[in-house]
């Protein structure tokens, strides 16, 4: 019942991970389960959803990739300027001890994931990253560090293989027992990952990314079909099985303003 | 018992509403609300054209159940909310109320006329959204003549289809509001929309935390306005009322019945899922049980016909 306003933040570190992509790096002690979020804000222009990860304790991480008009404004912010910091929001990943996990993520979808690692105790972990090319890479070096064996995929073969990472992902499930499978990225890279896991009855868990205004559920910015799912207060994190049954998961998503648009 | 309440002559299985701004741009989550025990649904105001809202942050948790908003009516527009209700009235039977905004005399009429083809159970108009004053002045529900107009233009607009007006509880007297809309036909009254506007700054940076700098409050602080403004309405209007604002149990919305109110709107304190809607209706059946209550629209104004012997 308590408020949950922003908390404003100095920036401590800038971390250039890909072309486009930075890690922020901010001191904070806040109490995050892996796959929340937070809401950044950078006042008098806006205010967005980030999944947040952390390398030490009194740190906190959020990466952001430019796509439009905030992630190009908040790339160009300098160590020692300030955000303010909402939340954490949502309910993250189910995280097993002593199990065979593999993470997959695309492009900036990396992010959330690597906030499974401090969680996963004793457990071995695949990570597969997909770019489109060996630019854009993000997060191998994370996971190299926290232990991860790391599969690489590119569209154009400049790094890894030369394909999805829904294929290095379905390969990877032939060739050895898995427990659990945990992915974020592109919406129709999870919905494959999804469907691979239903196949071959291996639970997983994805997190969703919908236009996101109040993070807790009320203004129904993030409601998806046809369930009235929030994904900001019922995921973003939701099991495999039940996203496919969304008959939007995959196929459209909506505007600020709520008018859909297709993937 | 019965917890159908008598409003209009519509078959709505409970007195509690979905009130509109809330979880209300999509159908399924409509449906969903009602699934979870809404009596009816109310969509998010909808606009003739599409309508941006304000940019983030939009809306701010104060804790103790209270929110800050200024979301600034986002809406697609009218095909957009013919996609929305047709999908909603795929997925569930509970009536729908549609909420309509619009920023002049003329559009609110055209506006009513293009959702009541939708065919709505009623239309509420939102004349009373703090949220929108930079973009259009003072809303039409603070002014007699405006809200008068307003009424008479919607009414002519849409035929048979029953219709609410929102009123604003940010005026000098909202029951002079109340009776204008009435006198101009209206078939009930919803009050109150959120209160104020007023504000949040963060201190570390001496900034106000809304994009919209200001936004309308709402959540239990603000019932005590609310349960006033219905019991001064319900004495003035012979129209039912639907009485919203800080309702988050089932104490509360008694009371707010007990104001004058025939249904009831709940909003904020669907925060944490609209599973809330079967719990407080649960707990009002129990009072009721407990208390003798067999008809629930007797609790409707009890508050006016207490006679206290002293």
């Amino acid at each position: 019942m308590s408020e949950n306003l922003p908390t404003v933040l100095e920036i401590r570190e800038i971390v250039d991970e890909a072309d486009g992509i930075k890690t922020f790096v901010f001191k904070s002690e806040m109490n995050f389960d892996s796959g929340q979020f937070v809401m950044v804000w950078l006042p008098r222009i806006d205010e967005k959803p980030f999944g947040v990860w952390r390398l030490t304790k009194n740190e906190i991480q959020i990466t952001v990739s430019v796509v439009g008009e905030f992630s190009k404004r908040m790339c160009e912010l300098k160590v020692g300027e300030k955000v303010g910091i909402r939340g954490p929001f949502g309910h993250g990943f189910t995280i097993p001890k002593k199990k065979k996990i593999v993470l997959v993520g695309g492009g900036c979808g990396v992010a959330p994931l690597l906030s499974i690692f401090e969680k996963a105790e004793n457990c071995e972990i695949d990570f597969i990253i997909g770019a489109r090319s060996k630019n854009l890479i993000f997060g191998k070096k994370w996971a190299e560090k926290m232990g991860a064996r790391v599969l690489i995929s590119t569209n154009d073969g400049s790094c890894g293989e030369k394909c999805f990472a829904t294929e290095l992902f379905e390969k990877l499930v032939s060739e050895k027992p898995i427990d659990m499978v945990f992915s974020c990225g592109p919406e129709l890279m999870m919905k494959r990952v999804a469907e691979i896991c239903t196949k071959k009855k291996i639970p997983c868990e994805l997190s969703l990314e919908r236009f996101m205004k109040c993070g807790i559920g009320v203004c129904g910015s993030c409601a998806m079909d046809n369930s009235g799912f929030c994904v900001c207060s019922d995921g973003p994190v939701i099991a495999g099985g039940k996203a496919l049954k969304m008959v939007e998961f995959g196929k459209y998503r909506r505007d600020d303003v709520g008018v859909r648009e297709n993937f | 018992m019965n917890i159908s309440p008598d409003f209009l002559e519509l078959r709505i299985a409970n007195p509690l509403i979905l009130a509109s701004g809330i979880l209300g741009t999509t159908g399924a989550s409509l449906a969903a609300a009602a699934k979870n025990g809404a009596g009816a649904v109310t969509s998010k105001s909808a606009w003739l054209n599409r309508h941006d809202g304000h940019p983030n942050p939009t809306v701010l948790d104060l804790g103790g159940g209270n929110l800050l908003n200024a979301v600034g009516l986002p809406h697609g527009g009218i095909e957009e909310a013919r996609t929305e209700f047709e999908n909603f009235r795929k997925l569930s039977e509970a009536p729908l109320f549609a909420s309509i905004a619009a920023n002049n005399f003329e559009e609110f009429g055209e506006t009513a006329k293009a959702v009541a083809e939708l065919k709505p159970d009623l239309i509420e108009l939102n004349i009373s959204c703090p949220n929108v004053e930079d973009e259009f002045g003072k809303p039409f529900a603070c002014s007699v003549q405006d809200a008068t107009k307003a009424t008479r233009i919607v009414k002519k607009a849409i035929g048979k289809i029953p219709l609410s007006i929102k009123l604003s509880p940010n005026v000098e007297n909202i029951v002079e509001i109340a009776r204008a809309a009435e006198a101009a036909g209206a078939d009930a009254i919803t009050a109150i929309n959120t209160v104020g506007p007023g504000m949040a700054i963060d201190i570390e940076i001496a900034e106000p935390i809304l994009a919209n700098r200001v936004g309308g409050l709402s959540g239990p602080a603000i019932r005590p306005l609310a349960i006033r403004a219905v019991f001064e309405i319900f004495k003035a209007v012979k129209i039912p009322i639907i009485g919203t604002g800080g309702i988050s149990n089932g104490r509360d919305a008694i009371e707010m019945m007990e104001a004058g109110a025939s249904l009831v709107g709940i909003g904020s304190a669907a925060k944490n899922g609209t599973e809330i809607f079967r719990k407080i209706a649960a707990e009002i059946e129990k009072w009721c049980e407990s208390h003798g209550i067999s008809e629930i629209s007797d609790l409707i104004g009890k508050t006016h016909k207490t006679k206290i012997q002293v």
